[in-house]
């Protein structure tokens, strides 16, 4: 029986070129790939997108803004009816990249802030990096944009995001979103920004005193990389686990398709410049870690959870990159929120990969 | 021998191709035998999708955000012109003349003809969708 779900929404790598070195980059980014799409084939690859339904393209990188074309691409976009998001670190924003933006009728723009000041400078490894994201955010927001905030929690920011919540409802930032760092690309070699179960543990006390109690006319704070499992709000419709594969995919800026621009190179699902995205979706064999789960696949963290039946073992990146396997993720949040004595999280679930 | 819908439903008129203005399609996921639209892992943070349960109460999801449709139960697509040629082609082909739609559209085509020989609105289930678009697709071939 064919399958039946559609890429809704798309992550697209528009370059792997990026203007910063950041210490937790997952992707490892800096330089471009090589033989990354022309304006021509991104374009091609556009056109392919209105049949397999997709109601969102987010350009990610890298840094999206270095690519000359992505008005180009955004606008075809746009022509489409397809809606359109970026997440950026801010610092090539200008008037006339606004202008742009404006044009493009650009969804939603999402910048990093990952600490207070000093941290955030140095995860991004500039000095002033900080400030010019700053400026960035009230550049967009003095045009009219509502740019959203990305925070990736490590070891060494867990401790400022009561700060960093006070510091964007002060500048006036409406949605804040939230997501542990993933151990893969630079972060996993990252010395002090290690992700350990006392973080998570203070990851999920946080959200407990302020995600729940964010109002609605405050920072509105959201969830990713299976944060979801504990937001209070999906209680009544819990967390069906990730999404690649079945309803969102990812771009890599080399044409390549994998199930998420967060899942290791080396598992993508095929080549635009060889196959249509619609074959390489509906080829029976593509994105077969999420497409035939089944409860035995649940690696040694997951198995024996009463919730894995609902998640499926969490997000399939941090899973993976931590274990080597999908459906077996140490980063859970869900396990560490049930631990009553957060400071022995460590000896009761060390995390390691295996 | 004339179908049992061509017998009872011949005062129903033909199936036009739809004009410009009507050339969405919209895919019912609340009838998808398989669905599993959940929320997104990279999507921009203003507007997460959210997840509702259909009122049915099964256990089915469908997505919901402002950036969709207006209609939160499905997602409007714009298929080509072939895809639209096909469905009206086979499913007047079917009602009209007789003629069974070929064995990988034959669900789908019989699907939209019900709707079409009963007044309603023609929605078009995911995997009909899938169906007929890989036909024409692989017709194009």
């Amino acid at each position: 029986m064919i399958f039946e779900g559609f890429p809704i929404r798309i992550g697209w790598e528009l370059t792997l070129a990026c203007n910063l070195r950041c210490n937790h980059c997952a992707s490892s980014a800096g330089v471009q790939r090589p033989f990354e799409l022309t304006t021509k084939e991104a374009l091609k690859i556009c056109d392919q997108f209105p049949e397999l339904l997709v109601q969102q393209v987010d350009f990610t990188g890298g840094e999206p803004l270095l690519r000359p074309d992505w008005a180009d691409i955004a606008i075809h976009l746009r022509d489409m009816r397809i809606a359109t998001g970026m997440v950026t670190n801010g610092l090539l924003l200008d008037s006339n990249t606004i202008d742009s933006l404006k044009e493009s009728e650009m969804h939603n723009i999402a910048l990093s802030i990952d600490g207070l000041e000093e941290t955030h400078d140095i995860i991004r490894g500039r000095k002033g990096a900080f400030n010019e994201t700053v400026n960035g955010i009230k550049m967009l927001q003095e045009s009219n944009f509502s740019p959203s905030i990305i925070t990736t929690v490590n070891n060494l920011n867990i401790h400022e995001l009561p700060q960093i919540f006070s510091l964007l409802k002060d500048i006036g930032v409406r949605s804040w979103r939230i997501q542990p760092m993933m151990p893969t690309g630079r972060g996993k070699g990252s010395t002090g920004l290690e992700v350990n179960a006392c973080c998570i543990g203070q990851l999920v006390q946080f959200i407990k005193s302020y995600g729940f109690k964010s109002a609605k006319n405050s920072v509105q704070i959201f969830y990713g990389d299976g944060l979801e499992i504990i937001d209070e709000s999906y209680k009544e419709e819990p967390w069906g686990g990730c999404s690649a594969g079945m309803s969102t995919c990812g771009i890599k800026s080399d044409g390549k398709v994998i199930g998420c621009l967060a899942i290791p190179d080396g598992l993508v699902e095929g080549d635009l410049r060889k196959r249509d995205l619609w074959d390489i979706w509906f080829d029976p064999d593509s994105f077969a870690y999420n497409r035939y789960f089944s409860p035995d696949k649940l690696g040694f963290y997951c198995k024996s959870c009463e919730k894995a039946a609902e998640c499926h073992g969490g997000c399939s990146a941090c899973s993976y990159s931590a274990t080597g396997h999908f459906h077996d993720n140490p980063y859970c949040y869900y396990r560490n929120n049930t631990i009553a004595d957060n400071q022995n999280l460590n000896e009761a679930y060390p995390i390691s990969v295996r | 021998m004339a179908s049992k819908a061509a017998t009872v439903y011949k005062a129903v008129k033909k199936m036009a191709m739809p004009t410009d203005e009507e050339i969405n399609v919209l895919v019912d996921y609340k009838n998808a035998q398989i669905i599993n639209i959940q929320v997104m892992y990279l999507g921009p943070i203003g507007d997460r999708l959210r997840v509702l349960k259909v009122a049915t109460g099964e256990d089915i999801r469908v997505i919901e955000s402002e950036s969709f449709a207006s209609d939160k139960a499905v997602i409007s697509a714009r298929p080509k012109k072939e895809f639209f040629q096909t469905i009206v082609d086979h499913t007047n082909a079917y009602l009209f003349e007789s003629k069974e739609p070929p064995a990988e559209i034959a669900t789908a085509i019989k699907n939209i003809a019900d709707d079409h020989l009963n007044g309603r609105e023609i929605v078009i289930r995911a995997g009909d969708y899938a169906s007929i678009q890989n036909y024409v697709r692989n017709k194009g071939k």
